[in-house]
């Protein structure tokens, strides 16, 4: 019998390969954890100081996504809607429920609604809505069915692969631009004919070079 | 294959240029060779004030917080409006024509609007002082708007006060039975109707009061002058588009304010070939205009006059008029090499006759302004007058007039709208002490300066941004002057305001008296207003030409009178500084760190000397030396500068302030404490005496050097019409290269590229303000430029050619090339600089770690990294950032983008509208603001596209061709006009 016992040999190998997988192993699992929903606060209803439910506003009463983010279609952010605009309606309906309070409080104080982000992109990315409101994107291919949402949460995690993605391939994501707007629109038949269609009539290039989207 | 070397050569044309060098030391060093830094002292060193140790915990600390990031993003609040105004859209910038007042006349601005915050400041085309391009003080006024030193409160004798208790007070002493015998103003000679006529009210109100105009900048020689000349006070309007022969007379035309910008748009015109305009310069220091200058003559400042009075009688003799040439009896003796000069202008400017020009700068004594005018009409060439625009007319003697009365206790209330007074008065005028028996002194004032001390009331003013107003350009033409913002100070006073106290009119708002007055010129009650909001602009208010005729006689009697030149001893002459102006914009930063057009110098002033005088005098850079003359005395650090006349000393104002600011404060010296009364500009007889120790400079015309090898190019415009198409093959032809071909896209949407245009480069140096403007580039201070770490992207490289003593000067815009094969990109570990199929060579700051490779790898030298955070944590430097452009932290590399923001910014709009990127859709911030549009950028496949139409010029060569680069942007080469008569 030698001075170590047999097997001495694995048991170091595998220890050691333990000291070089570990790291490894952290780092990949670091990594996929930032790029997993929970890295990426994705499905996480978030809590808003007004009660506001879009499956009421947008569901229920057919009000377009346009009426309040008008901004989509105008320049890089989609916006959230100045508390004048809420008050249009509630001016005269629900004109004295104490769900509103916080929204007449901010109207009549002329302070500002401090709502809660939900879809955050870091400050080196320069996303605009409207380049791709207008080439017929359609709200809901980001934002999922906000119709549906009693608080609105994140569905599509927003790194920069996800953006790839259909920067690469676009066509199957595509619409009519009258029914960018549309959460329930369907392809009639083939989502690929269509898209192309739709990227001939409106010229869709889209772009994957760095300074696309990082200034 | 033969050796590399011989495959690529270094670049020929060393005969077509003399050898070119950056200063004083590095030709002598370039003459004996020796072992030399390449960066300055201290450019690796941590920063001083944090340990190496904190240093670490700090690194430490910030990539524990950074991972944090990575994982997920911290909640933030989304703020919208709770009532929009009706044209906003967030994320949507607008723009505003308004305009800023410098030296009395309105220069228009558009200025870029963020939901209500300026955040960029661009110049108005329809404005005639600005024709779209803006100067360095106008890019940087931002700065100055969002400043955090500005004055805040309210003081009476230093104590915080209340705008209630300004006001009252105001108001009981508006209330005064003496006819204003004891009510004084003093303030900036303006153009504004609305300021002439609220002074008018109050003159009304108050006969006796009187409004005394402060000028230390133009001290009225000009007006004088032409009252010499055509009987009556009137101001010159040259136009320099026409003029081929054109001599100034100690005259900085192309960077003097105002009209510069107009001026130097004009004048680059002229400068195209084949028929190329000729300019002479006659002048003590070098000036932007005398390093542009074909020919100079480099005088005492004593003599200046003298030399004028030359070439006016020679001028007469050639023309034939006795009159004119009778100046030449008793007049001062020249040298042979003058006699030579002076013949050679005066051939021209008669060759020239109608096309002739003669200007004259603020410094000159009136005879010489009066001369020009009786040459410009010798020659037959049209100079536009129109009646002057200033009130009140600036007159010299009114201070010290002012200081007596005050000394006599016979003034109760001194009211100061003009810019800091008691910094600026003559070393002989005793402004400070006069006004402790004032009082109640009203001081509206932006910073808590040098006149806040001295007066009783210090009252925290708006910023031009922040209050109506209305101004004149120097041709009359009028502009409403609207506010961007609204005071984000709450105790500040719209200057206007105070005045209005006395005048009466304080139960209306500046706007409203505003409307009211110009309710006149708007005749159709009012709807004109907004189409001149929008336009910048009041149509029809161009002042009338003036026919006058000179008086010949009365002109040479006054140059007859001249006092004789100093020949002996040393002379001092004081300038404006070409950044801080008279010190006005001394607490900005940006202005602060510029490398001053010519000097290169940054975070200071200098005593500037010849190298002849320098060595005479035992003097070398930052030797400290004590000038005195009569009782005032200054001591400075010396800079020897070639091109300076011998025996001369230039001394820029606008330094060594005791007050004003963290950024202003003992920065520099104070040149006033030796400038008097009677010699504002001038100062002979002076004494110099060398002090112990040594100043160091924080000077950048060392900085990213490229080794000396022949980049900035003029050759004459006789050589290249001979050698045209041989002269800059070397550094045309594409070179071959070790990296295979770039994969070009079939169907590339654009190429972009840009041509920089040497020969309409003045180096006047509103490009790199308004590069650091748009990229929201930050300003890192005096201890760190000594370090080589300015952040500025565009540099502008100022060569001297040949003469130590008398050198030709040429200025070269550098910024990145965007080289179709980068060298920056092979060595970048991290992939963090990769190429677009567009061609620009992009940086990715969030994949940079900062090895710094590509900076070394750069053969331009035009990346800059990012030593410390710079960016700064203010709320307030957030204000002034350009929300489209990426804020870049510590540890990252960044450079020019060729404004890519802007290049997006137009595509998206494109696409948008489903047209392509027209022509005009895009411009990067520099060569928006040029102007004399030597930079040049758009699409190189566009049809009609003039910056292709650049690169295919004959002038046009690539910097550093033989490493074969293939860099995107282009520079023409520089033409000089020199006379035959001379060479």
């Amino acid at each position: 019998m030698g001075l170590f016992p047999p097997g001495t040999d694995e048991v170091l190998r595998g220890g050691l390969a333990l000291l070089a997988g570990v790291p490894v192993l952290g780092v990949v699992v670091l990594m996929l954890l930032a790029r997993s929903p929970l890295g990426t606060a994705t499905f996480e209803p978030v809590e808003q100081p007004v009660q506001f439910d879009h499956r009421h506003h947008s569901g229920d009463e057919g009000i377009g996504c346009r009426y309040c983010h008008e901004g989509a279609w105008e320049g890089a952010y989609a916006g959230v809607p100045p508390t004048s605009r809420c008050m249009g309606c509630h001016a005269q309906v629900w004109n004295e429920s104490p769900r509103l309070a916080p929204v007449r409080e901010s109207y009549f104080q002329d302070r500002p609604i401090p709502w809660n982000r939900v879809h955050r992109l870091p400050h080196f990315v320069f996303f605009n809505h409207a380049i791709h409101v207008h080439k017929g994107v359609g709200c809901v291919s980001c934002h999922g069915r906000v119709d549906q949402m009693a608080l609105v949460e994140k569905v599509a995690p927003l790194t920069m692969g996800w953006c790839l993605e259909c920067h690469r391939d676009p066509t199957p994501h595509l619409r009519p631009p009258e029914r960018v707007a549309d959460m329930t629109w369907r392809p009639p038949v083939d989502a690929l004919e269509t898209g192309r269609r739709v990227r001939q009539a409106l010229h869709v290039a889209p772009r994957t070079e760095c300074n696309t989207c990082h200034r | 294959m033969p050796p590399l070397k011989e495959r690529f050569p270094l670049p020929v044309l060393r005969s077509a240029s003399p050898p070119a060098w950056r200063s004083l030391e590095s030709r002598r060093r370039q003459e004996a060779p020796g072992p030399e830094e390449e960066f300055p002292p201290g450019a690796s060193r941590p920063p001083e004030g944090l340990s190496r140790r904190a240093l670490l915990e700090l690194a430490a600390f910030g990539a524990a917080a950074s991972t944090a990031g990575c994982f997920r993003q911290p909640p933030e609040k989304v703020m919208p409006y709770s009532r929009q105004p009706p044209e906003v859209t967030p994320g949507v910038p607008l723009h505003y024509a308004t305009g800023l007042t410098l030296e009395g006349h309105v220069r228009g601005l558009v200025v870029r609007s963020h939901e209500g915050r300026p955040t960029k400041v661009e110049g108005n085309v329809a404005h005639p002082e600005s024709l779209g391009a803006a100067g360095l003080q106008e890019q940087a006024s931002l700065v100055g708007l969002y400043d955090p030193h500005r004055a805040k409160l309210v003081r009476h004798r230093g104590q915080p006060s209340s705008r209630e208790a300004l006001f009252a007070r105001l108001l009981q002493l508006a209330a005064r039975k003496d006819a204003g015998e004891g009510l004084r103003l003093l303030v900036d000679p303006t153009g504004s109707p609305l300021w002439a006529h609220t002074w008018g009210r109050i003159l009304e109100r108050f006969p006796r009061a009187k409004v005394v105009p402060f000028c230390a900048a133009d001290t009225g020689a000009s007006l004088e002058g032409a009252r010499i000349a055509y009987g009556r006070p009137l101001t010159t309007l040259p136009r320099f588009d026409t003029a081929r022969a054109v001599l100034s007379l100690d005259d900085d035309f192309l960077s003097t304010l105002p009209g510069s910008l107009r001026a130097a748009r004009e004048f680059s015109a002229s400068r195209a070939l084949p028929d190329m305009s000729r300019l002479w310069v006659v002048e003590s220091h070098l000036s932007v205009t005398g390093a542009f200058g074909d020919h100079r003559l480099r005088a005492r400042p004593t003599r200046v006059p003298h030399v004028a009075r030359h070439i006016g009688a020679e001028v007469g003799r050639r023309l034939k008029r006795s009159d004119l040439a009778t100046l030449a009896d008793g007049a001062m003796s020249t040298t042979e090499s003058e006699r030579r000069w002076i013949a050679a202008v005066a051939a021209d400017l008669v060759a020239r006759k109608d096309q002739a020009l003669v200007v004259v700068g603020a410094r000159q004594p009136a005879a010489v302004h009066a001369l020009a005018h009786l040459l410009n009409d010798a020659l037959g060439g049209h100079v536009a007058k129109v009646a002057p625009t200033l009130t009140p007319a600036p007159d010299p003697g009114a201070l010290p007039a002012l200081v007596e009365e005050l000394r006599g206790g016979g003034v109760d209330t001194l009211l100061i709208t003009a810019w800091n007074p008691v910094y600026r008065a003559p070393a002989d005028v005793p402004l400070a002490l006069a006004m402790g028996r004032v009082e109640d002194s009203v001081y509206c004032t932006l910073h808590e300066d040098e006149t806040s001390i001295a007066c009783t009331w210090s009252v925290p003013s708006t910023h031009a941004y922040e209050h109506w107003e209305d101004g004149r350009a120097s041709d009359g033409t009028a502009t409403i002057l609207q506010p961007l913002i609204a005071p984000w100070l709450e105790e500040v006073v719209a200057p206007l305001e105070v005045a209005a106290a006395f005048s009466g009119a304080l139960a209306e708002t500046s706007y409203q008296r505003l409307r009211a007055l110009w309710r006149e010129h708007d005749g159709g009650g009012g709807r004109a207003w907004e189409g001149w909001l929008a336009e910048g602009v009041i149509p029809g208010t161009r002042l009338p030409e003036v026919a006058a005729r000179v008086d010949a006689p009365a002109v040479l009697a006054a140059v007859r009178a001249l006092p004789p030149a100093s020949d002996s001893g040393l002379e001092v002459q004081f300038i404006l500084d070409a950044r801080v102006q008279d010190g006005r914009f001394g607490a900005n930063p940006w202005l602060q760190e510029l490398p001053d057009p010519i000097t290169k110098l940054t975070w200071d002033n200098a005593a500037l000397v010849s190298p002849a005088t320098a060595a005479r005098l035992g003097l070398a850079r930052g030797a400290r030396v004590r000038l005195a003359a009569r009782d005032g005395a200054v001591e400075a650090p010396v800079l020897v500068l070639p091109g300076q006349a011998d025996d001369t000393v230039t001394l820029p104002l606008g330094y060594g302030r005791a007050s004003g600011g963290p950024v202003a404060e003992d920065v520099g010296f104070d040149a006033n404490e030796l400038r008097f009364q009677d010699a504002p500009w001038v100062l002979p007889g002076v004494s110099l005496t060398l002090l112990e120790g040594h100043h160091d400079f924080a000077l950048t015309q060392e900085h990213w050097r490229m080794e000396e090898r022949p980049l900035a190019l003029q050759t004459s415009r006789e050589t290249f019409e001979a050698h045209a198409r041989t002269l800059l093959e070397g550094l045309q032809a594409p070179r071959e290269h070790l990296y295979p071909p770039v994969p070009h896209p079939v169907t590339p949407p654009h190429r972009w590229g840009m041509a920089i245009d040497l020969n309409r480069c003045t180096g006047c140096s509103a490009c790199v303000a308004a590069c650091q403007a748009e990229n929201s580039i930050p300003s890192v201070g005096k201890e760190q430029v000594r370090k080589g770490r300015e952040m500025h992207w565009l540099r502008i490289d100022r060569y001297f050619l040949g003469d130590e003593d008398d050198p030709g000067v040429i200025t070269q815009p550098v910024m990145c090339v965007h080289c179709e094969y980068a060298p920056c990109e092979y060595v970048c570990p991290v992939a963090a600089t990769v190429h677009s199929d567009e061609g620009l060579n992009q940086m990715v700051y969030n994949r940079c770690i900062g090895t710094r490779y590509c900076s070394n790898n750069c053969p331009y030298k035009v990346r800059r990294f990012n030593y410390l955070d710079y960016t700064g944590k203010n709320p307030l430097a957030r204000m002034l950032r350009n929300p489209d452009v990426s804020v870049r932290s510590r540890g990252v590399m960044e450079k020019c983008t060729y404004c890519v923001q802007r290049i997006e910014a137009a595509r998206i709009r494109a696409r948008v509208e489903l047209r392509e990127i027209r022509p005009g859709d895009v411009d990067t911030a520099c060569a928006q603001t040029c102007p004399t549009r030597a930079i040049t950028f758009g699409d190189l496949d566009a049809r009609d596209s003039a910056v292709a139409r650049l690169h295919g010029d004959p002038r046009h060569y690539a910097l550093l061709n033989h490493l074969g680069t293939r860099p995107r942007t282009v520079h023409l080469l520089r033409l000089k006009n020199p006379s035959e008569a001379l060479s």
